[in-house]
């Protein structure tokens, strides 16, 4: 009985595979970069001239996510210039871009845009303000940080 | 009369002399193919240009009087596509045996030497790295299917 088996075993054919597959794959991970351009207007702002759509940045956003973006705009002192040191003294500002329109930032903005990258989009930034004399403000310093970040969607 | 009836007995019956005895084997045909994929085959860096780097082997045997040939083909036809993006695919070059192979409609590869043969088949890859930032998020794959057969 054993003999039968070996030879059995030793007559059964190699189970061989005619096919074999090769898979390939490559992996893009996620790119979320946003680049902020100032231009000379945005730190020598003339406080004494009304400013409509003052051209102070370029904003360049990329992103490559399926489902698309959103950029958050926060401004260190709610939307606000304030002087360097005296904080009641300031000069209230708001925000324009081409596609969102004008913004106060009083608060976070947040803007989406739920488009499937790769995007490269680059906007213009504008400030507008109304402009005070000199004799009527403070001398000194006025500014105000905005931050902009961008994550997926 | 009883002699002879002994006599008749006594003979030999007539019997061979020789005789033959079939022996036979038979060798069925055997073809096998085996790729072994190098780890960069699923991380291949989309970002970066590859040319004619090394993604596997295929292992081919055969024992055929007439040879084998292999046909190669690809899912997507010589893309890697997205996941969920279809129109989202990156196109590329496989080379088997020196030659670029066409995988827009699949390729056979012939091999007249007769068998018992193994051979180690270096598989290939070339393409044009994108900046990842140009590419839709995600993973990009394709399935390359070689079968083997006899000639």
């Amino acid at each position: 009985m054993k003999k039968l088996l070996l030879a059995l075993l030793v007559a059964s054919p190699v189970w061989a595979a005619t096919t074999d597959t090769l898979l390939l794959k490559g992996t893009v991970p996620a790119v979320l970069d946003i680049d902020v351009v100032p231009t000379t207007l945005a730190t020598t702002l003339p406080l004494d001239t009304t400013q409509i759509n003052g051209y102070v940045a370029d904003v360049n956003v990329k992103w490559n996510t399926v489902s698309g973006a959103k950029v958050v705009i926060t401004s260190a002192n709610g939307g606000q210039l304030r002087h360097s040191s005296v904080a009641t003294s300031v000069i209230n500002y708001t925000l324009q871009t081409p596609s969102a329109g004008t913004f106060a930032l009083t608060s976070p903005q947040t803007f989406s845009a739920p488009i499937a990258g790769p995007q490269n989009i680059t906007e213009a930034l504008g400030i507008n303000y109304t402009g005070v004399p000199y004799d009527l403000l403070v001398e000194g310093d006025y500014t105000d940080t905005v931050t902009f970040t961008i994550s997926a969607i | 009369m009883r002699f002879l009836l002994l006599l008749i007995l006594a003979l030999p019956a007539w019997a061979a002399t020789s005789g033959q005895l079939p022996l036979r084997g038979t060798v069925p045909a055997v073809v096998s193919i085996a790729i072994s994929a190098l780890p960069i085959a699923t991380t291949l860096p989309l970002d970066t240009t590859q040319n004619r780097t090394r993604v596997g082997t295929s292992t081919e045997t055969w024992n055929t009087l007439n040879g084998v040939k292999v046909h190669i083909s690809s899912l997507n036809q010589g893309f890697l596509v997205h996941q969920s993006v279809p129109s989202s695919k990156i196109a590329y070059v496989l080379r088997y045996r020196n030659s670029n192979v066409n995988l827009t409609s699949g390729q056979f590869f012939n091999t007249n030497q007769q068998g018992r043969r193994t051979r180690n088949r270096p598989l290939r890859i070339s393409y044009t790295g994108v900046p990842h930032s140009s590419l839709l998020e995600g993973d990009y794959t394709d399935i390359v299917t070689l079968a083997i057969s006899a000639n």
